[in-house]
């Protein structure tokens, strides 16, 4: 199962949408994944597969593997953004 | 029906017509939530702090910011307001301006998510969205909310 951690500055609130919203996506795909959410201070170290963010903080996680996000919650938009990288990772 | 959303605001909508900054825009949507005791002044802080560190990460979508920190910041109960600014407001570095900011603090974890849910089927709704903007007093707002 691909691990996705979504990332806003709390972790509890935008990158917690986020989190619900590529579930569903992963589910209508027919994807499994882990999909949780995190705080930018605790997402380093984390092993994860895909970080989604938005730009200002991508630009920060460089290390990682990051598909950058336009919206926490629109669900066209964040398909968009993340599916082919989602893709990627369970060929 | 889910009037979940609706409860939570009862006496936590506040609409203006303009106002000066983005940083008097979340004062002035903390400021129901500071007078039920909800939350502490630290809260507000902290949101300014996260914001000045990390950017725009409360801005959901064009139009719709969702300032909040975490439970530890000072939080006595989980809670919501919103300040609709009828002429919007621009955050730093943006090109659209917001019009509704729900100010959400959570005293743990997960026991905000029913309030996320509940404001995800607002947000997912273009069509409500331009009428909750629309909306120019606090009862007409509330019916959009149900």
């Amino acid at each position: 199962m691909i691990k996705i951690v979504t990332v806003c500055g709390n972790g509890i609130g935008s990158s917690l949408i986020c989190a619900m919203k590529i579930e569903e996506i992963c589910k209508e795909e027919g994807i499994e994944a882990d999909v949780t959410s995190s705080d930018f201070n605790s997402v380093s170290g984390k092993q994860v597969d895909l970080i989604v963010t938005v730009k200002q903080l991508a630009e920060q996680l460089t290390n990682y593997n990051v598909a950058e996000i336009r919206s926490y919650t629109n669900k066209r938009k964040i398909k968009e953004d993340v599916l082919d990288k989602i893709k990627e990772l369970v060929k | 029906m889910d009037t979940m959303l609706e409860k939570e605001l009862e006496g936590k909508i506040v609409i203006v017509d303009q106002i000066k900054d983005w940083k008097e825009a979340i004062r002035e949507a903390a400021k129901p939530l500071l007078k039920s005791g909800d939350i502490e002044n630290s809260y507000v802080e902290a949101i300014f702090n996260k914001i000045e560190k990390m950017g725009n990460y409360i801005i959901l979508e064009p139009k719709i910011a969702m300032p909040h920190a975490r439970p530890e910041d000072g939080v006595n109960e989980t809670c919501i307001s919103l300040l609709k600014v009828n002429e919007g407001v621009l955050f730093d570095g943006e090109e659209e301006k917001v019009y509704l900011i729900f100010m959400l603090a959570a005293k743990d974890n997960n026991s905000h998510i029913d309030i996320l849910k509940g404001l995800m089927d607002i947000i997912d709704n273009e069509e409500r969205i331009e009428k909750l903007i629309l909306a120019k007093s606090i009862e007409e707002t509330k019916k959009l909310l149900r």
